[in-house]
């Protein structure tokens, strides 16, 4: 009887909890269907010192053929602070921003320039429901047109941007950087960051297959060109203001620097005479690279230990003679010459970068935090308090081994 | 069914299954906080202690294989003093119960991107963990052998980001400011910590001679091994911003393969755990609610398993409605009790079976010698 009496007592609690839950407005749930998922953000300068808040909005559609698809939006909104503006946002939208899905923070290079940026990325930075792994990027041009420019590889233009980011990491031709690194690297000794830069690059749109009467065999191209998307030069900022551009060699530089090349394709220009002395040119293909920063300290200097280590193949040579029975020797002789090329190439790539870290007295490369971690507070309490005068204190040792690999020369022809 | 053992496999089950999630979830950030980088050595202190612990506390199941802690407490140290000494253990139970309720709904709670009120998800987990208790211990540790499978995977793919994120500069430099912050900051974290205390309440349902001592040794020294790992390759990860990461070591799934072939793949892992934070309530509300049944000597448990989890589901939601209520509580003095209890009690707990065993050993044999 007492048994029986307890099993009601349990249904009487799970009926009363679920009618509860049914009845009571705040346990409605809320359907995916009425948030608005955004895939990309754009940061800018509004009007009266306000911050322009751009953010494409993914919109889930039907094709013709009944399948699911999906095309995007962009919509703004302007106030002081980013939770002000999504506020806006949301009077237009008229459902909570759902930021899970966010794959792109665009900043634009005045408003990076002006203001310090980490304020409105912390926003993101701490909420829970933004993931971290989102790249931030900076740009020319306003974020909304770059928003409502085309990809070649998405519909929606923030996942394209994300592919291009990649795709080109194996190539090592820009930057991912995740606003988790982004972060890291603001708060840390250093202060700087360097991130990918996006501009917009307009093209002839494709007419369409042959038509009647068409004397150029159907590749006509529309009058007006499409905007698409490409990645441009990266930018270094420095405590989440912008400092300025890295030139290519630069980007090489910092690379091998921050311990993050992994493979390279260069064209060395005119460094080498051909076999009928003309001017050369280089094409490599550098791949397994791996470079490691130590810091040391000798005989009262602190030295930059950088060692490198990679393979090379020779992918064109312009101005060489193609000579079949080329001896032995001196196919080696000729691959140590290349040897030494690229090993001065990535040397002066890496002196570049230095030079530039002290011209913009900018630590991008966290040599700062490299010694830091070295020596402590030995380091903390004598190392100056300005980046330039810092890299000037220190000693720069580079090492650099290229082992040039397989037939490459194979490739060798003969032009003019 | 009730009178099947249980074995040491299950024993090892539970310790995987509800210990390590405890340690990885808001408590990684909070190490963070007090020391920043060197975070992952309070962890390696915590797992030492812990694992040592494991030994002491199997060492008193040995003492006393057919009792619960408030038995031991009874046989220790007489009726009045024994019971009192056991209520300490009652409030462990109790205020770790809240405490990880509390946590898990957090946790729950942030997993959905915080699109529904909080007491959408509290409700139903009060409703099941209200189930949990009716059906019993059995049935608890039986759905953590079924949950171990999943959670295994999700320590694997914790492992792999981590591993595959890892830059070991992020953990330079180590103790730079010395040992002293590392050993202050230590007691703070005693309200996450020696959780192995709950093995006694299960002893006495063990089958104690097949091999339980190697099961509870490998599952604690295994469980303690993941949690300082992972906390190793969270700091490795995240560096100097560990202390802004709510999520801690679960965010890591976030960068298993980012954005080819995993996107959204931490939601999977997210899911995971939240079976794991159903049975940790499930263990820690069973330990309140029989050790509460015992020290009052009620044989009727069925109310106190349909009013527990209420009543502490409710009370953890009223007192912690922000998340730096419950840092403050959780890292305040009552840090400071749990470790008091669940290693001093602990202690004094097997000193105490150890003279009573010799007391009563001597009097056998002072017995044999009079007859």
């Amino acid at each position: 009887m007492k048994k029986r009496r307890n099993g009601y007592l349990i249904y009487a609690v799970a009926i009363s909890l679920i009618l509860m839950a049914l009845f009571y407005e705040s346990f409605q749930p809320r359907s995916i269907e009425t948030v608005t998922i955004v895939s990309g953000v754009g940061l800018e300068k509004g009007q009266d010192g306000k911050v322009k808040m751009s953010v494409q909005v993914i919109k889930p559609e039907k094709n013709e053929s009944g399948s699911s698809t999906s095309s995007c939006i962009t919509i703004t909104g302007e106030a002081d602070s980013i939770s002000a503006a999504s506020e806006k946002i949301i009077l237009k939208t008229g459902s909570v921003l759902f930021w899970a899905h966010c794959a792109v923070i665009i900043l634009q290079e005045d408003f990076a320039a002006e203001e310090d940026v980490m304020p409105y990325l912390d926003m993101f930075f701490r909420s829970m429901s933004f993931r971290n792994t989102s790249s931030v990027l900076l740009s020319k041009e306003s974020p909304e047109d770059i928003l409502n420019s085309a990809t070649v590889f998405e519909m929606v233009t923030s996942f394209g941007i994300q592919k291009m980011l990649d795709d080109q990491d194996y190539d090592s031709n820009s930057v991912y950087t995740s606003l988790k690194f982004f972060t890291e690297k603001y708060y840390m000794p250093c202060h700087s960051v360097v991130v990918s830069g996006i501009s917009i690059m307009e093209v002839g749109e494709y007419g369409g297959g042959s038509k009647e009467g068409d004397s150029t065999g159907g590749d006509s191209k529309n009058e007006s060109g499409v905007k698409t998307l490409q990645l441009s030069p990266c930018a270094v900022l420095e405590r989440g203001k912008f400092k300025g551009y890295l030139t290519d060699e630069e980007l090489n530089g910092y690379k091998w620097l921050s311990q993050t090349m992994k493979a390279k394709l260069v064209t060395i220009d005119a460094k080498l005479k051909s076999e009928n002395n003309q001017d050369n040119t280089l094409g490599v293909s550098i791949f397994g690279a791996k470079s490691k920063v130590k810091a040391a300290y000798e005989d009262g200097k602190y030295i930059l230990r950088v060692n490198v280590k990679a393979k090379a193949e020779i992918i064109s040579l312009e101005n060489e003679i193609q000579v079949n029975d080329i001896s032995k020797e001196k196919l080696e002789k000729r691959s140590s010459e290349f040897e030494e090329i690229i090993e001065n190439n990535i040397k002066e790539e890496i002196i570049a970068t230095w030079n530039k870290m002290i011209e913009t007295d900018c630590d991008y490369c966290s040599i700062r935090d490299t010694f830091y971690s070295k020596f402590r507070k030995a380091w903390k309490n004598s190392a100056p308090e300005t980046c330039s005068e810092m890299l000037k204190q220190i000693e720069l040792d580079c090492n650099i081994d290229v082992s040039i690999i397989s037939g490459g020369l194979n490739k060798r022809y003969f032009v003019g | 069914m009730n009178d099947v053992k249980l074995k040491g496999k299950e024993l090892f089950f539970l310790l995987m299954v509800a210990i390590p999630p405890l340690l990885m979830f808001f408590v990684p950030n909070y190490a963070a906080i007090y020391v920043g980088i060197d975070a992952w050595i309070i962890f390696a202190l915590i797992s030492v202690i812990d694992v040592l612990f494991a030994f002491v506390i199997l060492r008193i199941g040995t003492l006393a294989p057919d009792k619960t802690v408030i038995g031991m407490c009874r046989y220790a140290f007489g009726e009045v003093i024994g019971s009192i000494f056991a209520l300490s253990f009652v409030l462990l139970f109790g205020y770790k119960a809240m405490m990880y309720f509390r946590q898990g709904v957090e946790y729950v709670y942030l997993s959905t991107y915080t699109l529904e009120p909080i007491y959408y998800f509290a409700v139903p987990m009060i409703a099941i963990n209200i189930y949990a208790q009716i059906k019993g211990a059995k049935t608890i540790l039986r759905l953590s052998n079924i949950v171990f499978i999943l959670i295994a995977a999700a320590y694997f793919f914790l492992l792999l980001s981590g591993i595959r994120n890892l830059d070991i500069r992020r953990l330079m430099p180590v103790m730079v400011d010395g040992p002293v912050p590392i050993l202050e900051a230590l007691p703070h974290f005693f309200t996450w910590s020696g959780n192995v205390v709950i093995l006694l309440m299960f002893f006495n349902k063990a089958d104690m001679k097949t091999g339980v001592s190697k099961y509870v040794m490998i599952g604690a020294g295994i469980s303690y091994a993941i949690i300082l790992v992972l906390n190793i390759l969270y700091i490795g990860m995240f560096g100097i911003i560990s202390g802004f990461i709510t999520g801690s070591v679960i965010e890591l799934a976030q960068y298993i393969n980012t954005h080819v072939f995993f996107n959204s793949f931490d939601s999977v892992i997210k899911l995971i755990w939240i079976l794991g934070v159903f049975i940790r309530d499930f263990v820690f509300t069973y330990c309140t609610i029989d050790s509460l049944a015992e020290l009052i000597k009620t044989k009727n448990k069925k109310m106190l398993r349909i009013l527990m989890p209420v009543a502490l589901g409710i009370v953890s939601l009223l007192l912690f409605k922000k998340e730096e209520d419950y840092f403050i509580t959780a890292m305040g003095p009552t840090s400071y009790l749990s470790g008091l209890v669940e290693y001093g009690a602990v202690l004094l707990l097997w000193i105490g079976l150890i003279v009573k065993k010799k007391s009563k050993n001597t009097q056998e044999c002072n017995n044999e010698a009079t007859t």
